[in-house]
This record gives C-alpha cells, structure tokens and sequence, in this order.
C-alpha cells in the first residue's frame, strides 16, 4: 500500500536521473514509456511560418493596446484566451445594469432610501408570492380590514361644531378603503408582474443549465486544487 | 518562574527572528533576471518581447500543432497566443516561474476554444501533428501505439504527459499550465504512464 502512495515520487526521482534504483522494476519500466513519449515531436514551424509570424507579432506590437475596461468587456462578451463561465458573465452583467440602473434612478431623482426601499418591497413581494398559502390573499385580509373600521369609528363620536366634519370623516373613511382597494389591485398587479418575473427567471435558469451541460468534464479535473 | 520564563521567551525571540531571516532571505534566492525579466514584459518592453518571441515560438506552435493537428490552426492560435500575451502583460506575474509557463497557459485555452462554437473541444492530441512529409520518416509502429494510446487517456493525463514529456516542461511549469499542484502532476503523470504501459504491453 504504502509503495502505491510512494511511487509518484520514485518515478520522478527516476525521472530527474537523480537516483535510478534498476531493481525497481514498476519505476524502470514507467520511465521507458516516458522516454519512448519524448521521441513524438511534432513538427517545428518552417522558416516561412516564422517569418510570417514575426511580422504578425512586430505589427501587433506597434498597435495601441485597448484599455482595460475594453479587454473586460470582451472577456466578458467571451473573447479572450480564458473565456469566463457563462454564469459568471450574466452575474457580472446583472450587477452591471443594477448599478446602471442606480445611477439612472439617482439621476432621475429618486434618492438611494427610495431605491432601497423599493428593492425591499420587491422582495417582499417577491417572498409573498412564493409563498403557496399567502398568494390566495387570505392572510391579508383580515390584517388590512379593520384598519379603516377603527379610523371610522372614533370620528362619529367626535364633537363635530360643524356638518361638514362628519362629512370629511367619511370622506377620509372612503378614502382609505378605496386606497386599499387600490393596495389590493396594485397588489394583484404586482402578483402578475412577479409571476412573469419567475416564469423568465425560471426560463433562463434553464437555460443556463443546457448552455453549461457541454463545458462539464469532471474528468478533466479530477486532480484540479479545489 | 521568572527564569524559566525568560529563558522561553529567548527561545521563541530566538525562533522568531530565524523564521524572520529566513523570510528576508527568501527574494535573494528568487533568480533575478528572471525577475527583471517579468518586469520588463509586464511594461511592454518591445525587446524583451521580442526575445521572448524568439526563444519561443517554435514550443508555443509545437504545442498547438499537436492539440489541433493542422498547420493553419497551429499558425492562427500561436499568433493569436502572443497577441493575447501582449495585450495581458500587466497581468502577468511573478511566480519563479519562466514566461514561457504563462504562454503555454494563454495556448492552452485558445486551443480549448479554438473553434468551441462549432465542434467539440479537441483533442489534447492530435495524430496527424507527427506526421513529418520533410522527413519522410513517418511514425514508427511503436510510436503510432504510443500516439494512439495517449489519445485513448483522459484529458487531465494526455494534458500531463504532453506538456511534460513532448514538450519538456518542467513539474512546476506543468502545474501551473494546468493550475493545480505539483503533487497532482506527479499522481497523475505516474497513473498516466502506467496506463500507457499498460495499453502498449496489450
């Protein structure tokens, strides 16, 4: 077992010609096929492909290198020796126009609190909506409905020195049901538009993974530092 | 208490500054004029590079010939190696390690891509890159065997067998081309050769 863990070592001490034990049958017999592998050359370029090569290089030398947020950009679009995975590029893409975004949300006047909060009542939106038992409605109900009974209530038994006052009490009463009719249809609004959001979501979730499917070899990595 | 305390601390002082010496001695060892080197490609000297271009582009074609198997192909992706590596130059780094680790890294993955779009990634080794028609030598049988048989293991052990053995890069430089670690490549060229053997003793 223990010669199993030791033999890469022997075979590249072998290989190195520091030490060359000829008893060691596996290590001399490993280090032929090694020999035998550094007879398949394949061929050098010839003098013409050198030349043109050259030429190709001197010409790439004498151009301007595009700046760095170029270079991103193209990595980023796939181009470049080490294309970036997709994931990792729609990642950098939708924190780009987040950011992009921002920047047009301040300029149009909204301020960072009105952004924050925004994205906070998307999320919970969002939250709710996932929920099975909360996209029925009938959670809320009950929590919103009361609300406007006990604005209303008070306002009767209020001395009013004026007709006009019971008049504006409900006034304010509608007001706030009819607000919350219109929480409720902006609600439902905002359900469809979250749904639409999931179903495009959903779509491109799944059309990362198919685009992924072809990259992954776990062979290729199966000494790769992890 | 306080004796024994002392003569602790001594020791660890003692410890400390050894481990201290050690570390400044450290970028003695480092060999500078691969350093100077780095620097100078890292700001784009155009002589450096130009040597660095000399010394080698016959590996970098080598190399691509052999995982594509065409000339054509070969020419394009060592062009467009060096090209790559100039644009990249302030991302190179100093690792102890030659430049030429780096080129073959930058080869590596335009060979992986080369051509991504329409076919499957190619081979780590292609046959038809031994074929020498100057020559007229052509493989031996045994070296046809070889060849087959290293295009019948898997990507991580061609890739270390090729970059070791064909083109004579360094344990080191191997692990770097492939980004992983010395003792990976040693397990891996060990079980690739056996493999080899074994298939050739069949």
């Amino acid at each position: 077992m223990s010669t199993q863990h030791e033999l890469p070592e022997r075979l590249q001490t072998a290989l190195e010609g520091v030490e060359y034990d000829v008893a060691d049958r596996e290590v001399v017999r490993l280090v032929s096929v090694a020999a035998l592998t550094r007879e398949l050359a394949p061929a050098a370029p010839d003098r013409e492909t050198t030349q043109r090569l050259r030429e190709q290089f001197k010409v790439r030398m004498g151009t301007a290198v595009p700046p760095r947020w170029l270079r991103w950009l193209g990595a980023w679009a796939g181009s470049g020796p080490a294309p970036r995975p997709l994931v990792e590029r729609l990642a950098a893409g939708v924190l780009l126009i987040g950011i992009a975004g921002g920047g047009a949300g301040t300029a149009a006047g909204a301020s960072p609190l009105e952004l924050a909060s925004g994205a906070v009542r998307l999320i919970e939106s969002a939250v709710t909506n996932l929920d099975p038992r909360g996209s029925a409605g009938g959670g809320q109900t009950p929590t919103e409905s009361p609300t406007p009974t006990t604005t209303a209530t008070p306002v009767p038994a209020t001395p009013s020195p004026s007709p006009g006052a019971t008049t504006t009490a409900t006034a304010t009463a509608t007001e706030d049901h009819d607000d919350d009719d219109d929480d409720d249809h902006d609600k439902k609004d905002d359900d469809h538009s979250d749904d639409d959001s999931r179903g495009r979501s959903d779509n491109s979730g799944r059309g990362n993974s198919r685009e992924e499917e072809p990259d992954d070899n776990p062979s290729d990595d199966e000494d790769r530092v992890r | 208490m306080s004796g024994a305390a002392t003569l602790a601390l001594r020791a660890g002082l003692g410890r400390l500054w050894l481990t201290v010496a050690r570390g400044l001695e450290t970028p003695v060892q480092v060999d500078r004029a691969g350093s100077a080197e780095i620097e100078r490609l890292r700001a784009r000297d155009p002589q450096t590079w130009s040597l660095l271009f000399e010394r080698e582009v016959a590996a970098i074609y080598r190399y691509a010939l052999s995982g594509l198997g065409r000339p054509e192909d070969a020419e394009d992706v060592t062009s467009a190696v060096f090209a790559a590596a100039w644009e990249g130059a302030d991302r190179l780094r100093d690792h102890g390690l030659p430049a030429r680790a780096w080129l073959f890294g930058i080869a590596r993955n335009i060979i992986g891509t080369h051509r991504r779009w329409l076919l499957r990634r190619p081979p780590v080794l292609a046959l038809e890159a031994f074929d020498q028609p100057e020559s007229d030598r052509g493989l031996s049988p045994e070296l046809l065997d070889l060849a087959q048989a290293l295009q019948r293991l898997n990507r991580g052990q061609a890739e270390v067998v090729s970059l070791r053995f064909i083109h004579g890069l360094s344990l080191e430089e191997t692990a770097s081309v492939l980004e992983t670690s010395v003792e990976g490549v040693k397990g891996r060229q060990a079980r690739a050769l056996a493999a080899l053997r074994e298939t050739l003793d069949r």
